[in-house]
């Protein structure tokens, strides 16, 4: 077994036995599927709505060079700084080299997934830049040098004592700031007033990224996506290169259904839409045109790649279409079972079970793909319809995945399917596993397998053969 | 250096998409989405209703109003109710109400417009200042019913920050500006996204769950969100 | 439809084969009780979802075309007490089979006349009372394969509320995954346990006496578990549920 593989069940081991997150990941997981499943009720013609922004997906990736280009043009028309990252290095590269030429000591970031991928944060900060996430959760995560466990809901994994005791320990929390959940959520707010107002440099994600005018969409529920895109001076944006949709019309489709699929909100309370850094005086308004009065003066936006265009050129290229809702990870009993920190990465659940593996050039097959029973939950609640079980499938079957198996499986698969092609060889091989299973057994039943099915055994008893096949008794009653 | 990056990022980009193999081949895009029912005009009472109970839900508030002398007043009852002495304000000609600003000045209430200096050091000491506000007033770009949301476009005399900072919001829309839905907002206003630099959907108070999923409004952005409907 | 149908082959599957042969007795009682000949083709084995699952293609496709060639040695409707191995000969032999000239259209012609037992005899026959009685409280565990991968979902349960003198008890979330899986089961044993546990306190909540499914492989996980737990609960096929009785 490889290290990864090794790893990663020794965190799945963990995270079963931990009592409370199970209970944490089966509240919040079953909350969010059911607010998804009301708030789609709400919306006419959801399934129709669905097959249209996946039918705009597909698209928009089949021909994503062309609108790679319009969408550059546009945003640089508007008074962006359109910058383009082939690799995480690439990326952090640009970033700290804005900052510096920006002269900044403080960054304040709302959330980005992808500056996770490039670990952005270290970079910064070994580049003398303090950085502060001013989303609750990935605030909560930063200061207990934590990793997030949902991409919705970061801290899903915490308790509110636990991060009574965080605040407490690194920012001086009194008890009476800390009471209750309201108190210490404005505690929070006034901690991170004090960054926002003085930070240098603002840094977001982006959910989407139109095409056809060069914005850039940066969804929150708190109100930091706004903030940090407006208070400091200059603003990055780190765009996946597969964020593009091609026009304002289709940005509205994929609004109608990303937050109704992650937390069953009809819209995030914060959809704000970037087109260029603030407008200067002397614009469209005419002469008496004062410019606009706040918002930042110079606007960044990073296309990054890191590794989406070898996704894109293999098989698991479906995965692109994703929108980052996160209803898949509400809908997977693996999820819901381990949650976020077991898979190891910056995406958990179905979507990081894919992506992850896809785009990695990683010597040894990461185990994620068969972390999976492949029941299908994911495809039925994914907004944009991703046939995530085949993609698993397929990345199951490539090569190197199937040569990192366990030796024992892959000569008794050869073996299996030798036998079953051969239906004599195959009654023959039945007859000696009958014999096997009926002695060892009891009552019917083997509380023990062998070697590696003893893994079968150590959850569940394993019935004997029957003492004769479907096909003897047939042949007994049915002579020919 | 950079156009390089460009470079390369695109032709590994078409390297890509020559050999893909994604699961629809060449699909064209596919146009508008047609699923949706008919829907009232903008302005409809219905819509309006439908708007208030929305934003109602996400713990705002619409304050139906029959005259803009009353929208006036709604204000000012607002903002003695916080016992604000002072408010952050686009300016007149955008707010949609107009003797709105000098009701709240005749009260006793300062008006503060924003205007970020270029400057880092002088952005900061602005930024400080204007922070202790409670109150902000806004016009709106539209209002949307199947969602209870605000539009709001950045612009000359319509700072971002005026719906943001303060923890009390309120906003001035007139009743023809209420769409059914985002999609038919866009459609009735091409351009309109990229009109400011900023054009922000407002969906009611800011909110979060991220601690054991249990709400709390008010995070970063406003905990109060007021929508003054004026005819 | 056309003609009615009266002739049906059954492709038992491997574990029923071997492990329930009375699953596919019940199924063959069932069938001729509504009127059906039954026929069962000589030499089946295995549909090759272990195989294709594990990734391994090359094995998958030499089961796929040995099943294939059996199942067109007659045209009639293929009926199989397993949605997941329907499923597998529905949607997944085309696929299998799309890059080989000589197996594409044999892939799909199999495929568009192949159904879980269930499926047929609601959505094929028009039946949803097959004249059975049975006693005690069921309750029903939804099989992913079956309810996703088939669209199966209510059928079994329509079969369910036609037999006589049988409660059909809710199962909590009936329709989350056992954690059966395949080969899940082995090499992801925690989760597999992990997911057991789950579905086996939603069974004790339910108070049924017996789960029913269409899908022995579910059955064998779930019915390991209840024997583990030294459950009175007891596991059956829904063909055990809705045959006649075996004549003495």
């Amino acid at each position: 077994m490889s290290r990864e593989a090794a790893d990663f069940h020794a965190r799945v081991r963990i995270a079963v036995r931990d009592r409370h997150l199970q209970a944490a990941l089966a509240s919040a997981t079953s909350r969010l599927a059911d607010a998804r499943l009301h708030a789609l009720e709400s919306l006419p013609s959801a399934d129709a709505l669905r097959d249209h922004a996946r039918r705009i997906r597909a698209h928009t990736i089949g021909a994503l060079d062309t609108y790679l280009e319009e969408f550059a043009r546009r945003a640089a028309d508007h008074g962006a700084r359109v910058h383009w990252a082939r690799t995480s290095a690439d990326a952090t590269r640009l970033v700290v080299e804005i900052a510096r030429a920006a002269g900044a000591r403080l960054a304040v970031k709302s959330k980005s997934m992808v500056s996770e991928e490039i670990a952005l944060n270290e970079a910064l900060e070994a580049a003398g830049v303090r950085v502060v996430e001013t989303d609750l959760g990935e605030f909560i995560v930063q200061l207990a040098g934590d990793r997030p466990s949902h991409i919705i809901v970061p801290v899903v994994h915490r308790t509110s004592a636990d991060v009574a005791a965080l605040f407490r320990a690194k920012l001086g929390a009194r008890d009476e700031d800390v009471a209750d959940i309201p108190m210490m959520t404005a505690f929070a707010r006034r901690t991170l007033r004090r960054e926002f107002l003085r930070a240098d440099i603002g840094i977001s994600g982006a959910n989407f990224a139109v095409a056809e005018t060069g914005s850039v969409t940066v969804v929150t529920n708190e109100g930091n996506g706004r903030l940090s895109t407006t208070a400091p001076r200059v603003h990055v944006a780190l765009v996946g290169i597969e964020r593009i949709v091609p026009t304002a019309e289709d940005l509205g489709v994929m609004l109608q259904l990303l937050a109704r699929s992650a937390t069953g909100q009809k819209l995030s309370v914060y959809t704000n839409i970037i087109t260029g850094p603030r407008r200067p005086a002397g614009g469209a308004e005419g002469p008496s045109d004062g410019g606009e009065p706040d918002g930042p003066d110079e606007l960044h936006i990073v296309l990054v790649d890191n590794g989406r265009s070898r996704i894109l050129a293999g098989p698991s290229a479906e995965i692109l279409y994703c929108i980052r809702c996160g209803a898949c990870l509400n809908g997977c009993p693996v999820y819901r079972t381990i949650g976020g920190h077991a898979y190891g990465g910056v995406y958990p659940g179905p979507i990081g079970s894919v992506f992850a593996p896809a785009r990695s050039e990683a010597a040894h097959p990461s185990p994620l793909p068969h972390a999976s029973s492949l029941c299908g939950a994911c495809r039925e609640v994914c907004p944009v319809r991703i046939d995530i079980p085949s993609l698993l499938l397929t990345l199951r079957a490539q090569p190197a995945m199937v040569r990192s198996a366990p030796r024992w499986l892959r000569v008794g698969m050869a073996g299996y399917a030798f036998v079953a092609t051969r239906p004599w060889l195959y009654r023959l091989a039945a007859r000696l596993a009958r014999a096997y299973t009926r002695r060892r057994s009891k009552d019917g039943w083997l509380t023990r397998l062998p070697g590696p099915l003893s893994a079968w055994t150590a959850h569940r008893d394993f019935p004997a053969l029957a003492s004769r096949s479907f096909t003897e008794i047939w042949a007994a009653r049915r002579p020919r | 250096m950079m156009a390089d990056a460009r470079g390369h990022v695109l032709a590994d980009v078409r390297r890509a998409l020559r050999g893909a193999r994604l699961p629809e081949a060449a699909l064209s895009h596919p146009g508008s989405f047609g699923g949706c029912p008919e829907a009232p005009a903008p302005g409809d009472a219905v819509l309006i209703a439908r708007f208030g109970a929305e934003l109602e839900a996400l713990c705002g508030a619409m304050h139906l109003v029959s005259s803009i002398a009353d929208a006036a007043r709604a204000a000012v009852e607002i903002v003695e109710r916080h016992e604000a002495r002072r408010v952050l304000a686009w300016s007149e000609r955008w707010l949609g109400c107009p003797g709105l600003l000098a009701t709240l000045e005749q009260a006793g209430v300062q008006v503060t417009a924003i205007d970020l200096g270029a400057d880092a050091a002088i952005r900061r000491v602005q930024l400080e200042d204007i922070e202790p506000v409670v109150v902000g007033v806004t016009g709106a770009e539209a209002g949307l019913a199947d969602t209870g949301s605000l539009v709001l476009v950045s612009g000359p005399g319509r700072s971002r920050l005026a719906s943001l900072l303060p923890p009390v919001h309120i906003a001035v829309l007139s009743q023809a500006r209420v769409f059914p839905t985002l999609p038919a907002f866009l459609a009735a206003r091409p351009g309109v996204m990229a009109e400011g630099s900023n054009l922000v959907l407002v969906t009611g108070p800011s909110r979060t769950a991220d601690i054991e999923m249990t709400l709390t409004h008010g995070v970063h952005g406003p905990r109060e969100v007021h929508v003054i409907v004026v005819p | 439809m056309t003609s009615p149908v009266t002739h049906v082959q059954l492709f038992a599957t491997c574990l029923v084969d071997q492990f329930y042969p009375s699953v596919a007795l019940a199924a063959v009682r069932l069938l001729e009780r509504l009127g059906l000949a039954v026929e069962v083709p000589r030499d089946l084995t295995c549909c090759g979802q272990p195989a294709f699952n594990g990734g391994f293609q090359a094995e998958a496709r030499a089961m796929a075309r040995r099943t294939l060639d059996v199942l067109s040695r007659s045209d009639n409707p293929i009926v199989v007490p397993s949605g997941s191995c329907a499923d597998m000969v529905v949607h997944r032999y085309p696929e299998l089979m799309a890059g080989d000239p000589a197996y594409a259209d044999k892939a799909a012609r199999v495929a568009s006349r192949t159904y879980e037992l269930s499926q047929f005899i609601v959505d094929v026959l028009g039946v949803t009372a097959v004249g059975a009685t049975g006693h005690g409280k069921v309750a029903y565990h939804s099989s992913c394969h079956t309810q996703r991968g088939l669209g199966v979902r209510e059928q079994p349960l329509r079969l369910l509320a036609g037999v006589n003198s049988v409660a059909c008890r809710p199962l909590p979330e009936s329709e989350a995954c056992c954690g059966f899986g395949g080969l899940f089961a082995v090499k992801m044993a925690d989760i597999s346990g992990a997911l057991l546990g789950r579905k086996l306190d939603d069974i004790e909540a339910s108070g049924a006496e017996i789960v029913v499914g269409t899908d022995v492989s579910c059955l064998m996980h779930i019915g390991g578990g209840l024997r583990r737990r030294r459950s009175a609960v007891r596991v059956s096929h829904l063909a055990e549920i809705l045959a006649p009785p075996e004549e003495t």
